[in-house]
């Protein structure tokens, strides 16, 4: 692939440039903003929402993306249109980043509405049910980096926070999960693992 | 350090570091394997998206660029 035909010049690409530079970068990462979009979101309709929303912003800029980073650049552009969404629609939100994050995560109904492909024995369960008591600060995380396999770098792009913060909390919330695994007995402490 | 190690984020230093101490520590090899499953556990909670809806946002895509959408 020439990336030099592909990347849009230093100043602003032509259509043509700008066309294949969406089709590029853009298209490829649908899959990966929905699953961001619905962590985002209460409910899937307004996850297609926002990832139309994005698609948009996207498209209107994406003359001027340098093509470094796409993924960090369209959850950048996502995590703004969220914001977006809610001040217009739920201003006193706004006062408080954190808690829009975890207010509209919280009223998410995607543990119960939500298909998975989780294979049905003990141990998949005890990881659902250890998720699902997470702190939400905690679930967040381990939804964007282990479920929605993000890097740590788009985490934090996403959820406006430090990459160290993004570590921290993801390192203490697996030792959570890990710990109830332990508490139900589906696996043993280091070293000893039962079967299931 | 080892939770870095397994999610592909530390540096090239690290790592070696990291490879060569878990070929003597059975303890942290153990740790090592606990956090890999607990990952894996993690990886297949991942859910399903349904057809149609990649099918509408593909085609929300597709008509950005070809100026069917008010762009």
């Amino acid at each position: 692939m020439s990336e030099d035909a592909l990347t849009p010049a230093a100043a602003n690409a032509t259509p043509a440039e700008s066309e294949a530079a969406f089709k590029t970068y853009v298209v490829p990462e649908i899959e990966v903003m929905y699953r961001v979009a619905r962590s985002l979101t209460r409910n899937p309709t307004d996850a297609e929402d926002l990832v139309q929303d994005t698609l948009l912003r996207a498209y209107r800029s994406v003359h001027r993306f340098d093509g470094r980073y796409p993924r960090a650049w369209l959850l950048t552009i996502m995590r703004n249109a969220q914001m977006n969404r809610v001040r217009r629609k739920r201003p006193e939100l706004m006062r408080d980043p954190d808690m829009t994050m975890r207010r509209v995560a919280d009223s998410s109904d995607d543990g119960q509405g939500v298909e998975n492909q989780v294979m049905h024995n003990e141990f998949d369960a005890s990881i659902e049910t250890a998720l699902n008591a997470l702190p939400e600060k905690f679930r967040a995380i381990v939804q964007l980096v282990d479920i929605d396999d993000l890097s740590y770098q788009e985490a934090a792009d996403v959820l406006d926070i430090p990459v160290g913060t993004v570590m921290s909390r993801l390192h203490r919330a697996r030792k959570r999960v890990r710990t109830d695994l332990e508490a139900a007995g589906v696996t043993g402490p280091a070293g000893r693992k039962s079967q299931s | 350090m080892l939770q870095s190690y397994l999610d592909g984020e530390i540096d090239a230093r690290d790592l070696d570091a990291v490879e060569q101490h878990l070929q003597k520590c059975r303890d942290c090899g153990l740790e090592a394997e606990t956090y890999a499953a607990v990952k894996n556990g993690l990886a297949r909670q991942r859910m399903a998206i349904a057809p149609d809806v990649m099918d509408r946002l593909r085609d929300f895509a597709d008509n950005l660029v070809s100026g069917t959408e008010a762009g």
